[in-house]
């Protein structure tokens, strides 16, 4: 009686019953659950589904090690063949036996009740005792007859809600850490635009600075007008420059990334130059690093580029201060560039010391990742890269011999109408 | 002949692509929803590569993470394993090359591949081409590939299995 309520019990759980066997093999007991297909109740571990086979391997060593703490599996799913999904969970454990310790002071009546009930249960249960009547023979060979109490059995349990509920924890506690780690994420980049916002508004205050020095050096310099003018000039780009930081932050990082292609509207590359160094030629005279410019001098047509004119002057800027900041004075700085097929090629070369050969790689990195700040520079360079590659463009680094750097720019001209 | 059985592990710290690249792999499905695996998933995918037959058993473990810590006796018999990182996430590079020390503990010397996945993501990509130098430097065999796209997908499988077959 008591065996037909186990069977019909494992059976509305849909859990499995595997008895290890000393030939290696596992015997089932009471029906097999809908997501095991076995035809027979005497099993070799490889009639069971991958997962469960190796988990009987390591039952089976984790018993030959002597341990008999209950060993539980991961879940696992398997699929049967109306598509249903049966989470399971496999744990290993050791019934009738106990430690040795504890049986030294369990009586022996008590062992022998135990042994006895042990027994009842295997018998009765019609497909049981069916079974055993077929195996008798092997019966009398059963260990389990001859060992005081000690049974090995592998039990499955359906896991069904426990593990949706398990389930919905784990994807919301994986969703929300992926969510904060995508968060900080966007925070680093934003950090990092606005250093490389704040080091763009400190570069016409360069131009400023320059030209009012110039100014006050020769009070009746009759270029003085002109000066003056230049000064004005850059405080407008200044002015121009906060007014387009305010637009990033309205817009997001939206802006950043537009620009055209469209060759009646892009930018003209020998006019971003011109503007760059009206800001950049005072600043190198009072340094007395000379601008050498010979291609953009001869130039007399229009040179197209695809970009946006105003971000493209700031690479540029970036490029010619970073030259300055490395040269001395009377250092030549040369910007030059080659109009070819399909880009525009453009260079700006110093004669300072050049990029120490360790940080080469990472130049252009962000500087979140190349470790320790490298400063404004750094900055400068990444914000030069990421607009560039932007517009389909690149920026390369190559030393130049004796000394000095070379930074080559990339452009790309817009499709031909 | 029946043609050998292949245990391969599926590693890596959690939703880095494990489970995208082996449904990518064996039913060329891809979901942008992301479903985590709770403790293992077993597929089984027939190979055969250079006239030789392989059947490969996928065990797509769950990603390591503070709510499930990697038991390594799953590990156990495994013949090769992937193990993956996600290219958008530079630290889960150094998660994987942490569990693939705990695997070689268990595991050592069978075949393995790196794999740094969603290529596909190029404006995220985190990792620059000193890292991937340093490691295939350090003996990684490296493929970028992509569940999303299919890039490398069946290189990465295919390559693991011939290096196991080859050994077998
Ligand atoms: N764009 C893109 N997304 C991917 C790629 N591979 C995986 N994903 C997405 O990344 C998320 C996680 O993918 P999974 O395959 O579930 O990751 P997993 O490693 O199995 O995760 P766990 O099971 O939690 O350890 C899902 O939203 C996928 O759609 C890929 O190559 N490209
Ligand atoms: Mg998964």
């Amino acid at each position: 009686m008591a065996d037909s309520i186990a069977d019909a019990l494992l059976a509305k759980l849909q859990w499995a019953v595997l008895e290890a066997l000393d030939d290696g093999r596992w015997r089932m007991h009471g029906a097999a659950p809908v997501w095991l297909s076995a035809r027979t109740s005497e099993l070799a571990p490889d009639d069971l589904p991958p997962f469960l086979e190796s988990f009987l391997a390591e039952a089976r060593e984790h018993w030959s090690t002597g341990r008999s703490e209950p060993l539980r599996s991961l879940m696992w799913r398997e699929v049967t063949s109306d598509g249903r999904e049966w989470p399971l969970q496999a744990s290993a454990l050791v019934l009738g036996g106990h430690p040795r310790s504890e049986r030294r002071d369990e009586s022996a009546a008590e062992r022998r009740a135990a042994r006895r009930g042990e027994r009842g249960d295997e018998r009765g249960g019609e497909c049981d005792s069916e079974r055993h009547g077929e195996r008798h023979g092997e019966r009398q060979d059963d260990p389990v007859d001859e060992l005081p109490g000690e049974r090995r059995f592998v039990f499955v349990e359906w896991l069904d809600e426990r593990y949706a509920e398990l389930r919905a924890i784990l994807q919301r506690a994986r969703a929300t850490t992926l969510e904060f780690e995508s968060l900080h994420r966007e925070i680093l980049k934003k950090e990092v635009l606005l250093h490389c916002i704040v080091h763009d508004l400190k570069s016409p205050l360069a131009g400023i600075v320059g030209t009012l020095s110039l100014l006050k050096d020769g009070e009746n310099d009759p270029a003085r007008s002109r000066l003056l003018e230049l000064a004005l000039e850059s405080s407008r780009k200044q002015e121009v420059m906060i007014r387009q930081v305010l637009d990033v932050f309205a817009s997001e990082l939206e802006s950043i990334q537009s620009f055209t292609d469209d060759p009646k509207a892009a930018p003209d590359l020998v006019e971003c130059v011109r503007s760059v160094l009206q800001v950049y030629a005072p600043v190198f005279q009072r340094r007395s690093v000379a601008l050498v410019c010979r291609a953009i001098a001869a130039r007399r047509e229009p040179l197209p580029v695809v970009g946006r004119a105003d971000r493209l002057e700031r690479v540029l800027a970036n490029l010619l201060e970073n030259a300055l900041r490395y040269s001395s004075s009377g250092d030549a700085v040369e910007l030059e560039f080659e109009d070819l097929a399909d880009y525009v090629e453009l260079r700006v070369d110093d004669r300072g010391p050049g990029v120490p050969e360790a940080i080469r790689a990472t130049l252009f990195r962000k500087f979140v990742q190349s470790g320790p700040s490298r400063g404004v520079a750094g900055l400068g360079l990444f914000y030069c890269e990421t607009t560039v590659e932007q517009w389909g463009g690149a920026i390369a680094y190559q030393p130049r011999s004796p000394r000095g750097s070379s930074f080559r720019l990339r452009l790309a001209k817009p499709a031909r109408a | 002949m029946s043609p050998m059985r292949a245990k391969v592990c599926m590693l890596g710290t959690f939703a880095v692509g494990k489970t995208s690249l082996v449904q990518r792999f064996v039913k060329s499905l891809f979901s942008e929803r992301y479903q985590t695996t709770i403790g293992v998933q077993i597929d089984k995918k027939e190979l055969v590569l250079d006239g030789r037959a392989l059947t490969i058993m996928l065990w797509d473990l769950y990603g390591e993470d503070e709510f499930q810590k990697l038991n390594e006796s799953f590990l156990r018999g495994a013949h090769g394993c992937l193990f993956v990182a996600d290219g958008t996430r530079a630290a889960t590079l150094a998660a994987t090359l942490e569990l693939a020390q705990r695997f070689e503990a268990v595991v050592g010397g069978v075949p393995r591949l790196l794999l740094i996945n969603k290529r596909d993501l190029g404006e995220q990509w985190e990792l620059g081409d000193d890292e991937l130098a340093k490691l295939a430097a350090s003996g990684w065999d490296v493929l970028l590939t992509s569940a999303k796209t299919g890039a490398n997908v069946e290189a990465a499988f295919e390559r693991l299995g011939r290096a196991i077959l080859a050994r077998a």
